[in-house]
């Protein structure tokens, strides 16, 4: 602590302390919100023009859809949205608890720590280095960078809640609590991976189990990284901004409790009619439903706050984009839990209604609640007034238009593609066999999507200029951290004093009284017993991370310990070395961001795709590819339907054979060496994982996989002569692995169609 | 319009601070939860119970028992549709095979229409072989009609050939 107490000349009343809040920090993370924000909206911008118009892929072998839409999603989840809490964390926790930061050189290390994080982000993503799991890409070192940065981070707000003044933790405190805790749980658990190398590993876990663990952690980065640390802002800029009384302290305790409590459960609800077993799903589905009132409550306590400040609403556009991020919040939760029963999720998932739900709470609660909080603070922290409010107030406007159009354009898209895929005709055919045929029904909604997207980047730029133009006007270059005069914690002294007498008092033997003891305890309770733990943030914190990990374990256990949650297909056999390799190119490339591996027991879908997937199926998959959206086909009986030729003229130029597709096209992977210097590793590797493969296919994985090249390069030529040569080249490796989908089961497709 | 006004309307909740909860200057109402927001709350814990026992007990259909509905009820309209549709005249393909001129119209537009898909070899390149056995929508002169006319799986529909011509195009693709 550098608290400044030089100035004692200066009159400090009694009973009072002269402190300095840490301010710079602040500044800093402001900074990186808007910065990052810019970066993260332009790449979703350049990403949503890739797949109206697919020639814009052509930006370069790194820059296709498949590596930058990770980039876009880490980039405002993590850079945007993450800076941004931070700022929001670091200002409100210093005036919350009345002390200064602990450690000024740790959260120095944990802004520039974080900011490193993300250029790494930005460098190795668009490299192709992924772990693949959705907003948990980020290889091996990154994710132990974050650990580390993360665990500095809370040090030192636990460190700064222990030398605090005021007993008792403010409702925004647990709900940084819950983050802090939960967020270290969920990224270690889900980044558990064996490397092969500097960047690339495999999953500890696989198919099934890997795909219960990341969409827990999938779903609670949602809750734990965008909900709950935007409530604690919430309950701290809102009623600082509107100058109003926190509308119940009651609801302040349940809404939160049983937030944290039931959140951790929802997970399995990404994974509906996947061969996830179906009591994992409902249990997701179910804790999803019981979500709707506990988030309601952040809704409820945030614009009842505004009950008699209503006027200020007109005039004030900090309050403007609270209320209209609170109302997106509202709408998005009760989406969320209706989309979580499965009747609702068998039309909505895979498509474009899930982007729709995300970018109505992206941009609606994260990015107005984030503008909003950096419109009040600006003028606190650079000490002058905003530059423009008539700007903020045009900010508002432009960006509220740009959600609107994004989301209805997302909405019809999804439910109109929805729709398409299931539809049979009287014949009892698929309506659209050609999957090209539902994509060309939604690109005009694409085209919508960029405009309605491209007016909140702009608008988005306005908070830029205005929040320019602010620093600008500050009075001073260099300016001083701000001080207060805070009252000394007489309360810590008084404990200190009642523990030294109970000390003295075990000492000189004499027998605690019963009656004494009752009546400190009544004392301690008489506000409650929650008022109790809020003075004892280590207990609370206890009793938090115990919260969360009732349903981590009850949801995530039995998919380990009981057997018949996976059963096993004795005609399942390890991908060959070749197929691995082929199957790391399909990861490095991100196909798994349009193309899902994972046929739902519906009968539109085997009627398209062939047999629905199994939970035996996957049981060598480290990890999961079983995807989220299909802007293209699914993938997971591929192998087979077409010949290889087909494959190497798609991936060469996919719409010279199908016919107005979307697809980036991927020339380099005619001319790419194929690369086998890691396969050996590979294979030992997933050994490691307990994939059966024998010792002497380890040694002779490289020659293996030549000669299965080979064989697959002689069949191609044979096929299409253009493609004769191509057996030492990377596409071999991306054939063989398709080639190979789905085909273990020898499933009779024909029979289906 | 002010908090006091408000208050004058009759509001809903008492508004009393509590004594003691003032943190940097927010403070706080010891209002009541509101009734409805607790209400179905309750109502979402027990719908949530009656939904995993109605399941559990079979009174909800599991993905299972969907799946077989949905495909009876497919497979129903597949029976009807079967029934209506006048079955492709194999007679006629079968005694085109032995046509020279059928099957010299039948070569006629597989140089015009297939030939950049299928090969000068007719064994593929783009779309599947035709001559290695394998016919992945079935090898009966009828299955084979039917994806020329309709097309499937990347292959656009032929129907404008006309019954005729099609028919000759099976007739040469079987002889092959």
């Amino acid at each position: 602590m550098k608290e400044t107490r030089e100035d004692r000349a200066e009159e400090i009343p009694e009973g009072m302390e002269k402190i300095r809040y840490d301010d710079k920090i602040v500044r800093l993370f402001v900074l990186a919100t808007v910065l990052w924000g810019v970066v993260g909206m332009l790449v979703g911008i350049v990403i949503a023009v890739q797949l109206a118009w697919p020639a814009a892929n052509e930006l370069g072998r790194y820059f296709t859809f498949g590596r930058l839409r990770p980039l876009h999603t880490n980039a405002v989840i993590f850079a945007f949205a993450g800076n941004a809490i931070f700022a929001a964390m670091y200002y409100s926790t210093q005036r919350l608890v009345k002390a200064r930061m602990y450690s000024d050189l740790m959260s120095k290390i944990h802004f520039w720590g974080w900011q490193g994080i993300i250029v790494a982000a930005a460098i190795t993503l668009p490299l192709g280095f992924t772990q693949t799991k959705e907003y948990a890409e980020l290889e091996w070192p990154i994710a132990i960078a974050i650990a580390v940065v993360w665990v500095i981070f809370a040090v030192n707000f636990f460190l700064t809640l222990k030398n605090r003044r005021e007993k008792h933790l403010y409702v925004a405190l647990w709900f940084y609590i819950a983050t802090i805790v939960t967020v270290a749980v969920l990224h270690i658990v889900n980044n558990l991976a064996i490397p092969v190398s500097l960047f690339k590993s495999y999953s500890l876990f696989a198919g099934v189990q890997d795909a219960m663990i990341q969409w827990w952690y999938g779903h609670n980065a949602v809750a734990f990284v965008l909900t709950t640390p935007f409530l604690g802002l919430m309950y701290y800029f809102l009623p600082k901004a509107a100058n109003r009384p926190i509308f119940s302290y009651k609801l302040s305790i349940l809404h939160f409790w049983s937030l944290v409590f039931i959140y951790i459960w929802a997970g399995p609800h990404h994974l509906h009619y996947t061969s996830l077993p179906q009591w994992a799903s409902t249990m997701g589905m179910v804790f999803s439903v019981m979500l709707w009132m506990p988030s309601w409550g952040g809704m409820i306590n945030g614009l009842f706050t505004l009950r008699g400040a209503w006027h200020k609403v007109r005039t004030d556009p900090v309050l403007k984009f609270f209320i209209v991020g609170i109302t997106f919040y509202g709408m998005a939760t009760f989406e969320g839990p209706m989309m979580s029963v499965k009747i609702v999720n068998s039309l909505s998932h895979y498509t474009d209604w899930t982007i729709a739900h995300v970018h109505s709470a992206a941009l609606g609660w994260n990015g107005f609640m984030t503008f909003g909080m950096i419109y009040w603070l600006a003028p606190k922290l650079w000490k002058t007034k905003l530059w423009s409010t008539r700007l903020a107030e045009a900010h508002f406007w432009l960006a509220t238009v740009g959600i609107l159009l994004y989301i209805i354009a997302m909405y019809s898209a999804g439910i109109t593609q929805g729709l398409m895929w299931r539809a049979f005709d009287e014949t009892g055919s698929l309506a659209y066999p050609e999957f090209m045929e539902t994509v060309v029904a939604i690109l005009p909604m694409y085209w919508v999507r960029v405009v309605g997207g491209s007016l909140y980047f702009v608008a988005t730029l306005f908070a830029v200029i205005n929040l320019y133009m602010t620093i600008k006007n500050r009075p001073s270059k260099k300016l001083e951290d701000p001080e207060a005069l805070v009252p000394v914690a007489t309360w810590r002294i008084k404990e200190q004093a009642e523990r030294a007498e109970r000390k003295t008092r075990v000492k000189s033997d004499e027998p605690a009284r019963l009656d004494d003891l009752l009546f400190e305890l009544s004392e301690k309770v008489k506000h409650g017993w929650h008022r109790v733990i809020e003075g004892w943030p280590l207990v609370f914190t206890t009793l938090t991370l115990i919260a969360i990990l009732i349903g981590s374990v009850i949801s995530i256990a039995p998919m380990f310990l009981v057997r018949s949650n996976v059963p096993t297909i004795s005609s399942v056999k390890p991908y060959t070395p070749l197929e691995l390799e082929g199957r790391d190119i399909y990861i490095e490339e991100g196909c798994h961001t349009c193309h899902s591996q994972m046929i739902r027991p519906m009968a539109s879908e085997i009627a398209r795709y062939g047999d629905y997937s199994k939970p035996g199926e996957d049981v060598y998959e480290h990890p999961f590819l079983w995807g989220s959206k299909r802007t293209g086909p699914d993938l997971a009986r591929v192998g087979g339907k077409y010949n290889h030729a087909w494959h190497v003229a798609h991936m060469k130029d996919p719409t010279s054979v199908v016919q107005g597709s979307i697809m980036p096209a991927y020339p380099w992977m005619l001319t790419d060496e194929l690369d086998l210097s890691q396969t050996r590793r590979k294979v030992e590797v997933m050994m490691m994982l307990g994939v059966p493969y024998t010792q002497e296919e380890a040694e002779n994985a490289v020659e293996l996989a030549r000669a299965q090249a080979e064989e697959i390069g002689r069949e191609l030529a044979g096929q299409n002569r253009d493609f004769a040569g191509l057996e030492d080249r990377a596409i071999i490796a991306l054939v063989a692995y398709l080639q190979r989908l789905g085909t273990d089961l020898n499933t009779d497709e024909e029979g289906e169609r | 319009m002010s908090a006091e006004d408000k208050k004058e309307d009759g509001s809903l909740y008492p508004d009393v601070l509590i004594e003691g909860h003032d943190y940097d200057g927010i403070e706080e109402y010891d209002n009541p939860m509101p009734g409805w927001w607790l209400w179905i709350f309750y109502a979402t814990i027990v719908w949530s119970i009656f939904y995993v026992v109605a399941l559990g007990v079979g009174w909800i259909a599991g993905y299972d028992e969907q799946l077989q509905r949905e495909t009876a009820a497919i497979e129903e309209l597949r029976v009807a549709a079967a029934a209506q549709i006048v079955p492709v005249d194999e007679e006629a393909i079968l005694a085109a095979m032995e046509d020279p001129e059928a099957l010299e119209a039948g070569a006629e537009a597989y140089r015009t229409f297939c030939v950049a898909c299928h090969g000068v070899e007719y064994d593929g390149g783009i779309g599947p072989s035709l001559v290695d056995g394998h016919w992945i929508h079935g090898d009966a002169p009828g299955d084979i009609y039917r994806v020329i006319s309709d097309g499937g799986a990347g292959m656009p529909p032929h129907a404008h050939l006309g019954e005729e011509r099609i028919a000759a195009l099976v007739a040469f693709i079987l002889s092959l």
